[in-house]
């Protein structure tokens, strides 16, 4: 689709799918004269039986803009808050919410099905290879373990991984540094495009 | 150092928090783990925001403390002996949150306060226990329909119906597992199975390897691409879930370590470890360290036409590339068959024969005597050999014949094998010294390739030459002979243990009897069964000289029995009922070998399973939630739960407690596993999958704690009362080994040990009982005091302990 009309369009999509969400039917028309649009055509096919979060994802799809949605998994709310900011410097990547312990980050792993799931090591209630061990079942997509408690090479980090984490890093180490803007968190990021399969982050 | 007002704040007011719930926890410091847990987190935290926020001090203090509340959690450390030091790391910690917050400083962490808290510190660790999750019944149900699919799943058969029944029930990761490509995939699937074992509360499943058809070309071209490059993340994960299949706990550590450091590679400190690493891998390829997959691969190697092929199915990997490159070279092989067991010195004269003529590469027994044929790689033609032979052996007391390989083998010692009646305690008798005789060869293998000989040999020789004269050609000398004996020693070991691969093939043969006996008891009972409900039954026995342990017998006995006549009573219509099918109905037991494995199954032609009463049933008795969509299979295995029956008439002879859960209980502690399947109208099949063997171990069960213990038989001398004397033994308390509170003692038991004789005091003595064993956890592996996990006639689990490790404790 033509650039500009990408931009028009991409708003009122989103906003035609939210209405379709809250229950409005009328939205389903607003969305067919939309889908009429130039090199929208794969749209019109789908409006039917696909739910709302997908059709708007769909929308999202045409402009190549995908963004794979991030739960965040730390008991430390400093910590989190370094790696929601780490987060928010890749395009790619949506947060998408946060759990200070093991079993709020299993609920939220259902609710929120994210694409990925950087995980901490230990945390009160359930530790992260307890969540690992249910969620190596059940899903959803795909961890990373964030952890200063899983040395390279070391048993935490052999055990994450045979429970199926795709990958083990360490824990953002001097961020407020003097060289912070080059090297923040640059290798968790690197290590979440690769999980994702999308790439370099550089 | 500069913190953006945000960070800051968030920073000072977790750190604070964390700080003040550590203070308050150390002024009544409590040694119950969660208290630990949360100490433990809150320094952990500490470290972890000081990192990030680039504070060096305040992250050097609270990784001291961590390490230290990490020991206290192994329980080998005391939190109440840690508290002052903890304090003074929490005082350090509060001044340097100040001088950072203020004033943006780093103080380094005060010498003294990371001193005190170093002291505390205890350096190894002991493995932790995986944790049991909460159960549910469905779980095991899935878990059981998983193992009986294993074999076909294994062959790369698709099951959309399992994949159904996991994904109902949220395990939708398992779900796309369900079609495993290869086997890295099949090693990701098994660890799955194994985690659903655990949160279904059942004991970890033991891998059917034999019985499983593993894609062995996988494991050939896994290896080849290890060889070829520097693995990267994804091939080193593919190759550690392909050894975690096999088995192979060291191959799989060593890959996962390399899939650990090539995806940290953007970390300068991973890169340097994985080059680091990687002349160790290149020589650990070399040596095979990879063994389980080097087996694997090489079977899928098509067996070469020039080896003899009772030869090549039992040589190892590197006799088999000498052969052939014997072959290459020009060399001739020899099937030389030989006399075992003569005179020392006459087998002194058949090795120095032996030796002069070529290689050994492999032996066989032959059965039904005491001679052995030897495979020989020799540059000497035939008749060189022969004549050395005439000289070496003029009477052919020791070599019987001597042949080119290519030939076909001379046949068996003797064309009638007799048959001789022996009482059955004699056999045990048998059974029960060749499994003493392999732990004692085992002992001796173990102290042989004790890595502390060699570094002692070294030792030997660094001092010769450190000596001069007189007392260095003395060392030099002693240590010579000491290199000797060993290698002797080394020979006659490795002879040993082929010797004990032969005894325990034998040992089995002497276990195993016709699976006929397990059926002798169904045609009376199918019998009476039918005629008290006035059904025709006509039943059919299939494979009755199928061999099976004996142990089998008496756990399957009565779990068949029950089947058949539930099949009668419940499972084929009452007459008038069977429609347009035969009136005489057909009940058949058949049994069947497959490799490793037996398979027994029980099937009749009668109405099949009526699945909506079963979902009622299951509903009525909350096995599952109301609305809960399930598949036809994993219905039936519902029928499999604890308490279930589908049959509300109280019948005369199946309705009394006995239910389907029972006979699956059996089955799983015999090792197997139990499959339904059913057709409306035609008719249901019970599939029980055994595996052919079972390792039975005669134990003393004693008490501890309320809990009952196991001791080998034949490692106890004498059972005493509490108040005899013990003769000046060495006197330990069981409780005292097993972490427990002291209790009065009830018994003594003598136990036999290597390093002496030990008195162990008990709470109870109980009985003498013969075990059916379990392969034990990892995890309890490690451990010196346990041997094995057992389960007694109730299915209760009892730990067998090991007299040597005893006093190294359990805990």
């Amino acid at each position: 689709m033509d650039p500009e009309l990408l931009a028009a369009f991409l708003p009122e999509w989103r906003a035609a799918c939210a209405r379709l969400a809250a229950g409005d039917a009328r939205a389903l028309a607003t969305l067919r004269s939309l889908a009429e649009a130039p090199g929208a055509e794969s749209l019109a096919a789908a409006i039917d039986g696909t739910a709302p979060a997908a059709l708007a994802a769909l929308g999202d799809a045409l402009s190549g803009a995908v963004t794979h949605p991030v739960l965040i998994v730390d008991d430390s709310p400093t910590m989190r808050r370094i790696l929601r900011e780490i987060v928010a410097e890749s395009p790619a990547l949506q947060w998408v919410g946060e759990a200070a312990d093991g079993e709020a980050g299993l609920d939220a792993m259902a609710r929120l099905q994210p694409a990925l799931t950087l995980l901490d090591i230990e945390m009160p209630k359930l530790d992260g290879l307890g969540v690992l061990r249910h969620w190596a079942l059940r899903g959803p997509g795909a961890v990373l373990v964030v952890s200063s408690a899983a040395a390279a090479g070391g048993a935490v980090a052999l055990e994450a991984l045979r429970l199926g984490a795709s990958a083990v890093v360490a824990k953002p180490s001097g961020a407020l540094s003097l060289d912070m803007q080059q090297r923040r968190g640059a290798a968790l990021l690197e290590a979440a495009h690769r999980v994702l399969g999308l790439p370099d982050a550089a | 150092m500069l913190l953006d007002d945000s960070l800051r704040a968030e920073f000072a007011a977790e750190s604070e928090e964390h700080l003040d719930a550590i203070e308050a926890a150390l002024v009544h410091p409590s040694e119950e783990r969660p208290a630990i847990d949360a100490l433990f987190r809150a320094f952990h935290s500490l470290k972890g925001m000081s990192d990030a926020v680039g504070a060096a001090g305040m992250k050097a203090l609270a990784h001291r403390a961590e390490d230290a509340l990490g020991a206290a959690r192994q329980g080998k450390l005391r939190v109440g002996a840690a508290a002052p030091a903890l304090l003074l790391a929490a005082d350090a910690l509060r001044a340097a949150r100040l001088a950072l917050l203020e004033r943006g400083a780093d103080p380094p962490a005060p010498p003294q306060v990371l001193a005190a808290l170093t002291a505390l510190l205890a350096a190894p660790d002991t493995p932790a226990l995986p944790d049991a999750g909460p159960t549910d019944p469905l779980l095991a149900t899935l878990l059981s329909m998983l193992l009986e699919a294993a074999p076909r799943l294994a062959a790369g058969g698709s099951e959309p119906e399992l994949q159904a029944a996991a994904a109902e029930i949220g395990l939708h990761r398992l779900a796309a597992a369900l079609q495993p490509a290869g086997l890295p995939g099949l090693g990701r699937l098994w660890q799955m199975i194994e985690l659903l074992a655990a949160q279904a509360g059942e004991p970890p499943p033991a891998l059917p390897l034999p019985s499983l058809p593993l894609p062995r070309g996988d494991a050939a071209s896994l290896l080849a691409a290890l060889a070829t490059g520097w693995p990267g993340a994804t091939l080193a994960r593919d190759a550690a879930d392909a050894a975690h299949l096999l088995g192979d706990a060291t191959a799989e550590a060593s890959l996962r370590r390399l899939q650990d450091l090539a995806m940290r590679l953007p970390d300068r400190d991973a890169a340097a470890a994985l080059a680091g690493q990687e002349t160790g891998w290149r020589a650990a390829l070399r040596q095979g360290t990879l063994a389980a997959l080097h087996g694997l691969g090489l079977e899928a190697a098509p067996p070469d036409p020039r080896l003899p092929a009772d030869f090549a199915a039992v040589l190892s990997p590197s006799a088999r590339r000498r052969a052939l490159a014997a072959l290459a070279a020009g060399q001739g092989l020899y099937r030389v068959r030989g006399v075992t067991g003569g005179a020392p010195e006459d087998e002194a004269a058949l090795e120095f024969w032996l030796r002069g003529a070529g290689e050994v590469l492999g032996s066989l027994s032959v059965p039904g005597s005491q001679m052995l044929d030897l495979l020989l790689a020799s540059a000497t033609p035939e008749d060189g050999l022969r004549a050395a032979l005439q000289l070496a052996d003029p009477d052919k007391r020791h070599v019987v014949s001597l042949a080119p390989a290519d030939a076909p083998p001379a046949g068996p010692a003797s064309p009638i094998a007799p048959s001789l009646r022996v009482r059955q305690d004699v056999v045990d008798n048998i059974i029960t010294l060749a499994a003493e005789v392999r732990a004692a060869a085992a002992a001796l293998s173990d102290a042989l390739r004790d890595p502390t000989g060699t570094a002692a040999m070294s030792t030997l020789s660094a001092l010769e030459h450190r000596l001069e004269g007189g007392p260095a050609r003395q060392l030099a000398g002693a240590a010579t002979q000491l290199n000797r004996l060993r290698n002797r020693m080394t020979g006659a070991d490795s002879r040993m243990t082929l010797s004990m691969r032969q005894l325990d093939e034998a040992v089995l043969e002497l276990r195993v009897v016709p699976v006929g006996m397990l059926f002798q008891r169904l045609p009376r009972a199918v019998r009476s069964v039918a005629d008290a409900a006035g059904k025709h039954v006509r039943l059919e026995l299939l494979g009755e000289d199928v061999r099976i342990d004996r142990s089998l017998i008496e756990l399957l006995a009565d779990p068949l029995l029950h089947l058949a006549r539930n099949a009668v009573d419940h499972g084929i219509e009452p007459p008038g009922g069977r429609g347009s099918k035969p009136a005489e109905a057909t009940l058949r037991v058949a049994a069947e070998r497959l490799p490793g494995q037996l398979r027994i199954t029980v099937s009749d032609d009668g109405g099949g399973i009526d699945t909506a009463a079963v979902r009622r049933t299951a509903l009525e008795r909350g096995l599952i939630a109301s609305g809960t969509v399930l598949t036809e299979a994993a219905t039936h295995a519902l029928l499999l739960r604890a308490g279930f029956s589908t049959r509300s008439v109280v019948t005369d002879v199946s309705g009394r407690g006995v239910g389907l859960d029972i006979v699956h209980d059996a089955v799983r502690r015999a090792g197997g596993h139990m499959g339904i399947s059913s057709t409306p109208g035609q008719g249901t099949r019970f599939t029980l999958t055994l595996p052919t063997s079972a390792a039975i171990q005669p134990v003393l069960l004693v008490e501890a704690g309320g809990h009952p213990y196991g001791l080998p038989a034949s490692r106890v001398v004498a059972v005493l009362t509490a108040d005899e004397d013990v003769g000046g033994l060495p006197v330990l308390s069981l409780e005292q080994a097993l972490g427990l509170p002291w209790a009065p003692a009830g018994g003594t038991v003598v136990l036999e040990r290597p390093s002496g004789r030990l008195a162990l005091r008990v709470a109870r003595v109980s009985r003498r009982t013969d075990l059916l064993l379990r392969p034990l956890h990892p995890g309890l592996a490690a451990m010196p005091g346990l041997s094995a996990v057992g389960m007694l006639g109730t299915g209760d689990p009892v730990l067998v302990l090991e007299p040597d490790g005893l006093e190294a404790g359990l805990v």
